[in-house]
């Protein structure tokens, strides 16, 4: 799929896109705006991937607990491992359910679990870690999180992890996005139209060609994602049907255009560095006197002709 | 591992130049009289390594960057102690491919391999290096790949009177021993190669923790840990000569991945101003420092890309030695562009070096594009989109075909004059003129203007290094001297003579060049001079 097919939506194959986000694993972008809002989506992906059965950890740092678990029914709740930053960011309380080292404490802590099975840890969000974290720990940090399951040779079979991140693109400059989007496996990108939703998923695998699509959908109320056909495109506005398209072929001084006869002869001329076996078989003749070869030289004003070499006056 | 002291193709140096071409007859170089250089020997004795050879321009040994078209547009390969920097395309799907190149290459000619990253580990890196395409199928596989280059072209409708249809392919022959291989990028390198090969890998995760402290305006304890690392090796395995019981002299390659990236710890792709926004020049400094006093070589990928600061990459660029830039076309608009659909990316060449030596080894070839095939990475150029990988380096005085030569100095038209143009080639190494006889770039007797032995020239002024002077009769006159007086007597850059120039050029000009023949040479030229008259 490259990119410029991609960009198609509906078709059977592509609807599932969006679904297998999650499958791919590493780092998965969600970059939202003021006008589209992405935490929506990222309900529903860890709905989708608590009911696979995977283990869901939740860094809650912008919402409160309550709020994020909102509309989740009962048994996903209790799939959910939620920690909570958003209550104590600081820890100032001093209990014992602090985690020690913060987020990036956290993250690494699930990352040095023991046991297996896929995981997917969902980042609420990226923006505020960017915002209380230097860059580059949360770059390295995300990068080892997301890569552990690509060292061989681990005694304990870790299983993949995928890490949702939600990024609110207008807090940041371009300098934070890039850096997070180099490294991210997968980028979905919020936007729409009229009321409906689109996601631009940019998937870069690692030594292929990035594919990209565009998907339709919106997200029901009890966080199921529902994947749509897009709004039915309007024809665009041609160029103004008043105006004829000019042709810049008439009206020239010279002709562009060869005739049927013109063409054959055209197509018959011998060019001078093309060599069939006659003109070969020319120049191989030994014409008379030409042992080496020749320079015609038309001698002009300031040429002295005289034969004699040069070299014979040089008294060395 | 080619253990036997191999120089590489052709003849780079002084002594042996002569010595096979007396032998061989391939030229018509002969000495004037005893060496030049002397019996005591003080000329540059041959550095003999393994997959190394002595550049034929300035002297310095050179290493094979794993790309022959891009050995080729560097003038030979990359000099020893150098650094090649390479900014990354924009999803960095090629310049990985480099990189393993030239990883891949050092493997193969036996280098040591010293490799750094910060997001893959250096074992897997290894892993996927590509495989060396050997002597036995890689002339299928270039077959293969030429017949579908091929096949496009043939489609077009337009003849053109173009003389180099006809040209017969230089000859395409990596073998182990030689400098500069070709590699299939679809398969990986066999494992007892890399096992049989002596590398060292850097870890940024493993060899650094998390909780180290930061100081301002110090480099951040990345590079540091780095940069211990690579001066250990250096002075451990003796490649800065500090173990004079090593006979056998070996070079280490240095690669080092998405340098400049956040997970090294650097900010620079971050924000504009960061903390330690000189952390960067401050390790290309300290590494150029140790690359110059080693035998080493360095390749490093950087994301140019996402680093916010434009004032940095100026300062990366200055620092560096070779910067090449690649441009992918994937998500531009190029991409639909009909012009660019046959190729990936272009290649930009944003800096040269100019290593003991006044004038840098330009390329005239500025438009370069680069085309991922099913195996092979090739790089093409200019309007004739001829392959330069295909092209050996060729060396002057050797009968190879002319092609070569028009297509290195990028000759995008031929001029043919009924007299005889000028062309200076400026050489370093070489200490004596051909004598008579001599015909170089004359295009194969294949066309019937053969009287016009003018070789090929390139009307562009730009070519100040490039220009060939040759001549059909005998003459003493140490082309050196010639040139060299020219360029001190009449100050003016060597140049071709336009044909204004050579108007004003008549018999008594050159009789004033022989007289200054008896001046001593400063400089290294070869000039050969040319008849006007039969």
């Amino acid at each position: 799929v490259t990119l410029s097919e991609g960009a198609r939506a509906g078709t059977g194959r592509e609807l599932g896109m969006l679904d297998s986000l999650l499958s791919l694993g590493g780092l998965v972008l969600l970059r939202d705006s003021v006008e589209w809002e992405g935490r929506s989506l990222l309900k529903a992906l860890v709905k989708k991937s608590a009911l696979c059965g995977e283990q869901v950890h939740i860094l809650g740092c912008e919402v409160s607990e309550e709020e994020f678990r909102e509309g989740f029914d009962s048994d996903i709740n209790n799939r959910l491992v939620y920690h909570d930053f958003f209550r104590d960011p600081l820890n100032w309380s001093k209990t014992e359910e602090a985690l020690p080292g913060g987020p990036l404490g956290a993250l690494r802590a699930i990352c040095k679990r023991t046991d297996p099975g896929p995981v997917t840890i969902a980042l609420d969000s990226l923006s505020w870690l960017l915002l209380h974290l230097p860059c580059t720990t949360l770059c390295q940090a995300l990068h080892a999180v997301s890569h552990q399951d690509s060292c061989p040779g681990d005694s304990s079979p870790v299983g993949k992890v995928s890490v949702l991140g939600l990024l609110h693109e207008e807090l940041h400059g371009p300098g934070p996005v890039g850096a997070l989007s180099s490294l991210a496996q997968t980028e979905v990108t919020l936007g729409g139209t009229k009321g409906q939703a689109s996601a631009h998923i940019l998937c870069r695998r690692p030594r292929q060609r990035p594919t990209d699509q565009t998907q339709w959908f919106s997200i029901l109320p009890d966080f199921s994602l529902d994947l749509q056909e897009g709004p039915s495109v309007e024809s665009q506005p041609c160029s103004d049907p008043h105006i004829p398209p000019v042709d810049p072929t008439t009206h020239l001084t010279f002709n562009l255009h060869l005739s049927k006869k013109e063409r054959e002869a055209r197509d018959s001329l011998i060019l001078p560095f093309q060599f069939s076996s006659e003109k070969q078989q020319a120049l191989l003749r030994p014409r008379p006197g030409q042992a080496t070869s020749h320079i015609f030289y038309e001698p002009d004003a300031y040429d002295d002709l005289d034969q004699e070499d040069p070299d014979d006056d040089l008294d060395i | 591992m080619a253990a036997v002291a191999t120089c590489g193709s052709g003849a780079g140096s002084t002594g042996s130049a002569v010595a096979t071409a007396s032998k061989s007859n391939v030229t018509s170089f002969q000495r004037r009289g005893p060496r030049a250089s002397g019996t005591n020997d003080s000329g540059p004795r041959l550095v003999s390594i393994a997959g190394t050879r002595p550049s034929v321009r300035n002297g310095q040994l050179l290493v094979s960057t794993g790309l022959p078209a891009l050995d080729q547009l560097l003038g030979g390969g990359l000099a020893i102690g150098t650094v090649l920097l390479i900014e990354e395309d924009k999803y960095n799907i090629y310049s990985p491919l480099l990189f393993k190149c030239f990883l891949a290459e050092g493997i193969v000619s036996g280098h040591t391999l010293l490799v750094a990253s910060a997001k893959e580990d250096p074992a897997n890196i290894l892993q996927e290096l590509p495989a060396p395409l050997l002597d036995d199928n890689s002339k299928k596989e270039f077959d293969e790949d030429v017949y579908n280059h091929k096949t496009p072209e043939s489609n077009i409708k337009m003849k053109i009177a173009w003389r180099y249809q006809l040209l017969p392919k230089m000859e395409i022959g990596p073998v182990s021993s030689r400098f500069g291989h070709y590699y299939d990028a679809s398969k990986r390198i066999p494992q007892e190669l890399i096992e049989a090969s002596n590398w060292h890998g850097f870890f940024l995760p493993e060899k650094i923790s998390s909780t180290l402290k930061v100081e301002p305006c110090s480099l951040t304890p990345g590079y540091i840990k780095l940069l211990q690392f690579i001066q250990n090796i250096i002075y451990e395995e003796g490649f800065d000569g500090s173990n004079p019981q090593k006979k056998q002299r070996n070079v280490l390659r240095i690669g080092i991945q998405n340098l400049g990236s956040p997970l090294w710890g650097d900010d620079i792709c971050c924000a504009e101003n960061g903390s330690n926004s000189h952390s960067l020049t401050k390790f290309l400094y300290v590494l150029r420092g140790l690359l110059r006093t080693s035998l080493s070589a360095c390749i490093i990928t950087m994301p140019t890309h996402l680093i916010q600061n434009k004032a940095i990459i100026a300062r990366v660029t200055n620092l560096s030695d070779i910067v090449i830039g690649l441009e992918s076309f994937i998500g531009s608009e190029r991409e639909t562009n009909p012009l660019y659909k046959d190729y990936h990316g272009l290649i930009h060449i944003r800096q040269i070096p100019r290593l003991n030596n006044l004038i840098c080894d330009e390329s005239d070839v500025k438009d370069l594009a680069f085309k991922l095939k099913r195996k092979l990475f090739t790089i093409e150029a200019g309007v004739q989109w001829h392959d330069l990988g295909s092209l050996q380096p060729h060396l002057p005085g050797s009968s190879n075909s002319p092609a070569s030569a028009s297509l290195v100095a990028g000759i995008t038209g031929v001029h043919h004059h009924a007299q005889l143009i000028f062309v200076f080639l400026v050489e370093m190494g070489f200490h004596h003129v051909g004598q008579a006889g001599f015909e170089l770039l004359t295009s194969g007797d294949s066309f019937a203007s053969a009287s016009q032995s003018s070789g090929i020239t390139s009307m562009s002024h730009h070519l100040r290094p490039r220009a060939l002077y040759f001549k059909e009769n005998k003459s003493k006159v140490g082309a050196r001297q010639l040139l060299e007086t020219r360029e001190e007597h009449l100050s003016s850059r060597l140049l071709i003579l336009t044909q204004a120039e050579r108007l004003c050029m008549g018999r008594r000009f050159f009789t004033a060049f022989h007289i200054f023949n008896e001046l001593p040479c400063k400089g290294d030229c070869i000039c050969l001079q040319t008849c006007q008259t039969q």
